[in-house]
C-alpha cells in the first residue's frame, strides 16, 4: 500500500458558517454577473450617438445562442497599408465619417481619436492588405422566420441602426426599415 | 487490484441474500465486505436516488419549459421586464437552494441549485439576445460553467461539479474552435479532482478530469507551436501524447497500490481503459500506411518527443513497479517499442515497414502477457482481451499483407514461433512451480 502524507486543508469538510457565507457569496457573484452583463448591454444606449451602418445579413443559428441574424458590416474588413501590422484580439478603434446617413470607414488607430464619431473592436485576423475587426454587434436575434424574411429581403442592402457610446462601444438596436422585415 | 472492486454495489447486494438466508452472520459479511471498501448499509438507499435522479430531471424539464414558454412570447415583452424576470428567477431558485441546502434539505436543496445554475446560464444567454451583444459568445458559457463552480467546493454535490465540468469541457471545445486558448480551463479540473479525489467518490467526474486534461494539454501544445497567437497543431503531438498515456498508466498503477479505496477503483478503471487505448492504438499502428502518414523529419521536436517518451516511460516504471511484472513488463516494453519506432522513423528513410512489423511483434506479445495474466491473476477480462488481441492481429494481417506474400507467411511464422516459444517457456516454468511444491507436473 502507498502511503502519502496529504495536507490536511484537502480533506477538511467547510464549516456550517463557511458554507453560508460561500454560498451567499456565490449567488452575489452570479448576480454581479448578470448585472455587469446588463448594463455593458445598456451603457452605449442609454449615453451613446446614433449612426447607421451598411451591412449584410446572413441567417444561422447556434445551440447556445438560438436564432440570429449575423451581420457582416462593410466596417468588418478594413483596407490597411500593406505592412501595417495589428495584434490578433488587440483593440483597435476605428474613426467613421457620415456620408449620405450612412457611417463609413475613415481611420484605423491602436489609440482612442481625440475626437470625432469611433467605433470600438478588436482584430480578428490580419492579412496583408486587410485587417478583420468585431464590434460586438455582428448578431441580431430574431426568431427563425422574421430573420430569413431579413435575408430575402434586404440582401446585401441592409442598414443597421447602432449606438455608439463615447468610449467606443457600440450597441446594435435594429434595422432601418427597406421591407416588411423590420 | 482485482475487477470485482467495480462491482462493490453488486457485492453488497449479494451479501444483504447471504445474510437474510442466513449463510453468513451480519458481522462476517461486512468483514468480507471491508476488503473490497464497501458495507452492509452501501446502496440501501437506492430508492432515495431514484427520487434524486428523478427529482432533478424534472427540474431540468421545468428550466426547458420554461425557457421555451418566455421564448413564444419573447418579443411582446418589453426588455426590462425580460431582463428583470431572468435576474429574479436566478434569484429566487438559488435562495430556495441555499435555504433548503442550509437547512439540511441536502438533496432538496441541490436539486434547486441545480435549477438555478440553469437559470443563471439561461439568463446569460437571454440578456445577450435581448441586446443583441455579438460579443465573442464562448465567454457567456464561461462566466455561466465559473458562476457554478464555487457551488462545487461548498455544496460539494456531483450533479453540480458535472455541470460545471461539463459545460467548462464545452468551453473548452467552442473557444479553441473560434482560435482562442482556453488558459483557465485547469481551474476546472482542479476544484473536480479535488472533489473526487479528497471528497466524494464519482468515477465518472474522474475519468472527466483525466480526459479534460489530456485535450487541454494538447491544445496547449498546438497554442504554444502557433507563438500564442494560434493553434499550429503538429505531427510529434502523437509521439507527445503516447508518453503522457505512459505516464497516466504509471499513476493508474501507483493508485491501485493507494490506502483509500476511491483510489484504487479510479486507477483500476483508468488502468482498464489505457488498455482498452493502447490495444487499438497499437491495431492502428499496425499498418504501414499509417506510419507513412506520419510524416515527420529529424528535428528538436521529433528528438524531445522521443527524449519524453523514454522519460515517461522510467517515471511510469518507478510507479508501476511495486505492483509487479504484469504492471512494469508492459511499461518497459512499450516505451522501448515507441522510442525505437519513432527514432528509426524519424531518422532514415522508409523505415516504416520496420515500425509496422514492431508494431505487429509488440501486439503479439501483448496479446500472449494478458493471457498469461488472466490465468495467473484468475481474471477472464485479461484473459479474453489477450486472446481478442491474437485473433485481431492475426485476421487483420492475413487481409492486410505487409510486403507481398512472402512477407505475410513470414509474419505469421515469426508470429506461431513467438507463440510457442512462450507456450513451452510457461510450461516449463510450471513445471518448476510444481517441483519446488513437490508435486508431479503433467
Amino acid at each position: 500500500m502507498n502511503t502519502m502524507t496529504i495536507p490536511g486543508w484537502l480533506h477538511k469538510k467547510p464549516g456550517k458558517r463557511t458554507i453560508q457565507i460561500g454560498l451567499i457569496l456565490t449567488l452575489c457573484f452570479q448576480m454581479a454577473v448578470l448585472s455587469v452583463e446588463y448594463l455593458g448591454s445598456v451603457l452605449p444606449i442609454w449615453t451613446g450617438e446614433e449612426i447607421i451602418l451598411k451591412t449584410e445579413p446572413v441567417d444561422p443559428r447556434s445551440l447556445f445562442r438560438g436564432n440570429f441574424v449575423r451581420l457582416n458590416y462593410e466596417i468588418n474588413r478594413i483596407p490597411t497599408e500593406p505592412h501595417t501590422e495589428f495584434k490578433i484580439g488587440g483593440v483597435v478603434y476605428v474613426s467613421l465619417v457620415e456620408s449620405k446617413g450612412i457611417w463609413q470607414f475613415d481611420a484605423i488607430n491602436s489609440a482612442k481619436p481625440r475626437q470625432g464619431t469611433y467605433i470600438r473592436g478588436r482584430v480578428r485576423r490580419s492579412d496583408s492588405g486587410t485587417v478583420q475587426v468585431e464590434y460586438g454587434i455582428e448578431a441580431f436575434f430574431m426568431p427563425r422566420e422574421k430573420a430569413l424574411k431579413v435575408q430575402n429581403e434586404m440582401g446585401g442592402q441592409a442598414q443597421v441602426r447602432v449606438f455608439v457610446a463615447p468610449d467606443g462601444k457600440a450597441r446594435a438596436v435594429g434595422f432601418q426599415c427597406l421591407g416588411d422585415a423590420c | 487490484m482485482r475487477l470485482i472492486q467495480l462491482f462493490k454495489k453488486e457485492l453488497s447486494h449479494e451479501a444483504r441474500i447471504w445474510v437474510r438466508d442466513e449463510l453468513v452472520s451480519e458481522q462476517q459479511a461486512n468483514t468480507i465486505l471491508a476488503r473490497y471498501g464497501t458495507s452492509l448499509s452501501d446502496d440501501t438507499d437506492k430508492n432515495s436516488f431514484g427520487y434524486y435522479l428523478l427529482m432533478s430531471l424534472g427540474v431540468l424539464f421545468i428550466g426547458l419549459a420554461l425557457i421555451l414558454i418566455v421564448s413564444h412570447n419573447w418579443d411582446e415583452i418589453p426588455s426590462s421586464i425580460r431582463t428583470g424576470s431572468l435576474l429574479l428567477l436566478t434569484l429566487v431558485t438559488n435562495a430556495v437552494g441555499i435555504k433548503l441546502f442550509l437547512s439540511q434539505r441536502t438533496r432538496a436543496g441541490i436539486i434547486w441549485l441545480l435549477f438555478g445554475g440553469m437559470s443563471y446560464g439561461a439568463s446569460i444567454m437571454l440578456i445577450a439576445q435581448i441586446y443583441h451583444l455579438g460579443e465573442h459568445f464562448p465567454d457567456g458559457i464561461f462566466w455561466w460553467a465559473f458562476g457554478i463552480l464555487p457551488l462545487v467546493v461548498f455544496t460539494q454535490s456531483r450533479l453540480l461539479a458535472l455541470l460545471s465540468l461539463g459545460l467548462a469541457s464545452i468551453w473548452l471545445l467552442i473557444e479553441s474552435g473560434e482560435d482562442f486558448f482556453p488558459a483557465l480551463y485547469p481551474i476546472f479540473l482542479f476544484v473536480t479532482l479535488w472533489l473526487t479525489l479528497f471528497q466524494t467518490r464519482s468515477r465518472l467526474l474522474f475519468l472527466g478530469c483525466i480526459a479534460g486534461l489530456l485535450v487541454w494539454i494538447n491544445l496547449g501544445l498546438a497554442w504554444v507551436m502557433g507563438s500564442g497567437y494560434h493553434f499550429d497543431p503538429f505531427a510529434e503531438q502523437f509521439p507527445f501524447s503516447l508518453g503522457l498515456a505512459l505516464l497516466i498508466n504509471g499513476a493508474a498503477w501507483w493508485l491501485m497500490r493507494a490506502d483509500k479505496s476511491d483510489w484504487r477503483e479510479y486507477g483500476l478503471v483508468l488502468h482498464i481503459l489505457l488498455l482498452r487505448a493502447a490495444i487499438l492504438t497499437l491495431l492502428v499502428l499496425s499498418f504501414e500506411g499509417v506510419w507513412e502518414e506520419y510524416s515527420s523529419d529529424r528535428n528538436w521536436l521529433s528528438v524531445i518527443s522521443v527524449i519524453f517518451i523514454i522519460v515517461s516511460g522510467i517515471v511510469a516504471f518507478r510507479l508501476s513497479r511495486a505492483s509487479g511484472r504484469y504492471a512494469s513488463l508492459p511499461v518497459l516494453m512499450l516505451t522501448g517499442y515507441l522510442a525505437l519506432s519513432f527514432t528509426l522513423v524519424n531518422s532514415f528513410s522508409h523505415m516504416e515497414f520496420i515500425a509496422a512489423i514492431a508494431t505487429n511483434l509488440m501486439l503479439l506479445l501483448m496479446g500472449i502477457l494478458l493471457i498469461r495474466r488472466g490465468i495467473d491473476q484468475s481474471e477472464t477480462h485479461y484473459f479474453y482481451t489477450g486472446v481478442v488481441v491474437l485473433l485481431l492481429t492475426a485476421f487483420i494481417r492475413y487481409f492486410d499483407l505487409i510486403g507481398d506474400y512472402i512477407g505475410g507467411a513470414l509474419l505469421f511464422l515469426v508470429a506461431a514461433g513467438i507463440l510457442m516459444a512462450a507456450a513451452k517457456y510457461w510450461k516449463h516454468h510450471v513445471s518448476l512451480i510444481a517441483l519446488k511444491q513437490g508435486e508431479p507436473s503433467e
